[in-house]
């Protein structure tokens, strides 16, 4: 799928039956958690149903009363629906969940109600600080100019800042007649509704309408950088590598300090065979995300392939710390202190893999390996029996007990196992020497 | 770990994504040539099915699809799965 191809949509993004369907049904398994009533409030609105999204949102506050996004989501539904004064109390006593949010929830109350919008609040509104296009208050100064010319003139300039073509939908000048859709495009919080129709309609196996919904997010927040994160995640699924890559670069470049793409970016450039590239994005995602246990382990991974053993343990006991229960994690642990030879740390790792359930000829047979390496001869028999166990048709325990035996003197045990190792592997590379070691028993 | 390890692990995130299986469920790693996976293969496909014996006859199909892909890839030697709901009894997979 070539996803630059695609245009932003020129009509309202309509959330189709089946994603509102599975908000709505969310929303009634999980009366009580915060987010998923925000997120039923925010299909409401973008449906037009301001009454019920205003229910919604305040149910996602009566949770958590401190959550920003509900509490913005909350006044703008109460401004769409006309309650000027009720949007004022909540605007007065709401958390902000960024710089420059009061007075841009001000300046759509004041859009909502038809008011003027004093011309000392627009350089407070977000745009001018940021760096990114000040459409945002272009637009909203359009209205309050009544200046035909003028206005149109901001649109335009609006619709130049904007890399793929600010929609008519959001044009305030040619509104639509039945819905405000220019109005909720002032909406932020639609963003992330976006983001999660379009993961829903990719779940749902509907590619084109993910598509769609992804190139709309950036029409009601200007963070490009998570647009860009959402284009690879679908180019992603469409196994379209290439389109991942230019999708996760943009990304970068958008969200600089983000690590979800330079995430992205350490999967795609391992998965292409690109080390050096594969290296530098995992030091960029874990400078911006150090609690992520995977990176740490892919880290981990890194190390070992450029045969750098102890930085690899280095790696794997930090995606341990953040992840106890990571097992695989927990098995490269044991392989780097085995290569180390370190071998009680090397039994320690190995028995809490095996006493996790994850279990292999190479683990209990490396267990066995430790244990005869600590003097513990009788528990290597138990992990190489438990090897043969695993795996009977397996030649390698068989060949390890054999060795084991013959070191403690018991040739008779030695000999059975080594025969049974030559019945599985007589062409193998150790059969040689061990059919040597039989027959000089023998003579 | 050899390269080869590390490419393989590679390729295996490759064939989990496409797949649309959910990664937060899942662990895989690799040594010696030897694949590990563990956890569960919930699809990140939204099912139309209500009937529970064909979503596990499903997650079955899917397994084995995904057992074969995995043996498929050059370098390995073996793959081990240690799953949720499923277990493999001799070449057969099946419910717990």
């Amino acid at each position: 799928m070539e996803t630059s191809m695609i245009a932003l949509p020129q009509t309202w993004p309509e959330l189709s039956t089946e994603v509102v369907g599975l908000f709505e049904s969310e929303a009634l398994q999980h009366p009580t958690w915060a987010d998923i009533q925000n997120r039923w409030g925010l299909a409401l609105l973008a449906g037009g149903r301001f009454g019920e999204a205003r229910a919604a949102f305040e149910r996602a506050l009566e949770r958590n009363p401190r959550y920003a996004w509900a509490a913005m989501n909350h006044l703008q539904a109460l401004a769409l629906l006309g309650e000027t004064e009720a949007a004022r109390v909540r605007l007065a006593d709401a958390p902000w969940p960024s710089q420059g949010c009061h007075e841009f929830a001000e300046a759509f109350i004041a859009l909502c109600a038809n008011e003027a919008f004093p011309q000392e609040s627009w350089s407070l509104l977000p745009g001018d600080t940021s760096g990114r296009p000040d459409f945002v208050r272009l637009r909203v100064a359009l209205l309050r100019t009544k200046d035909r010319k003028l206005a149109e003139s901001a649109w335009q300039s609006a619709r130049g800042a904007f890399p793929e073509d600010l929609p008519d939908w959001a044009n305030p000048l040619n509104p639509a007649p039945d819905m405000p859709y220019w109005l909720l495009s002032f909406v932020p919080g639609l963003y992330q509704l976006m983001k999660d129709a379009s993961t829903w309609e990719a779940r749902l196996g509907r590619t084109v309408d993910a598509t769609t919904f992804a190139y709309c997010m950036p029409a009601f927040w200007y963070d490009l950088g998570a647009a860009w994160c959402q284009r690879g995640f679908l180019a992603n699924l469409a196994a379209d590598e290439e389109g991942a890559l230019i999708a996760y670069k943009r990304a970068v470049d958008a969200s600089p300090t983000s690590p979800e793409p330079w995430i992205a970016l350490a999967y795609l450039w391992s998965a292409a065979g690109d080390l050096t590239q594969a290296d530098e994005a995992l030091r960029q995602s874990l400078d911006r995300a150090p609690a992520y246990a995977d990176l740490h382990y892919q880290r981990g991974l890194l190390d070992h392939a450029r045969g750098d053993t102890r930085a690899a343990l280095r790696s794997f006991r930090a995606a341990l710390k953040q992840n106890p229960n990571y097992i695989v994690a927990r098995m490269q642990e044991a392989e780097s202190l085995f290569k180390l030879e370190d071998w009680a740390g090397a039994r320690s790792s190995f028995l809490r893999v095996v006493n996790a359930g994850l279990e292999s000829v190479d683990i209990w047979l490396r267990l066995g390996q430790s244990e005869e390496k600590l003097s513990h001869p009788a528990q290597a028999e138990v992990a190489y029996r438990r090897a043969a166990l695993f795996d009977p048709q397996s030649a390698l325990p068989f060949f390890h007990l054999g060795c084991l035996h013959r070191d403690r003197g018991d040739r008779e045990k030695a000999k059975r196992a080594w025969k049974r190792f030559l019945s599985l592997a007589g062409d193998s590379e150790e059969a040689a020497a061990i059919k040597a070691e039989l027959n000089e028993g023998d003579a | 770990m050899s390269i080869t390890d590390y490419r393989i692990n590679a390729q295996i995130r490759v064939i989990l994504v496409r797949r649309g299986i959910d990664l937060s469920r899942i662990e895989y790693g690799v040594t010696n040539s030897v694949v590990y996976v563990r956890g569960s293969v919930r699809t990140f496909s939204i099912r139309q099915s209500v009937d529970p014996s064909r979503d596990r006859l499903e997650e079955i199909e899917a397994m084995m699809r995904l057992e074969k892909a995995l043996r498929a890839i050059p370098g390995v030697r073996d793959v081990i799965f240690q799953m949720d709901h499923l277990v493999k009894v001799g070449w057969r997979w099946k419910p717990r």
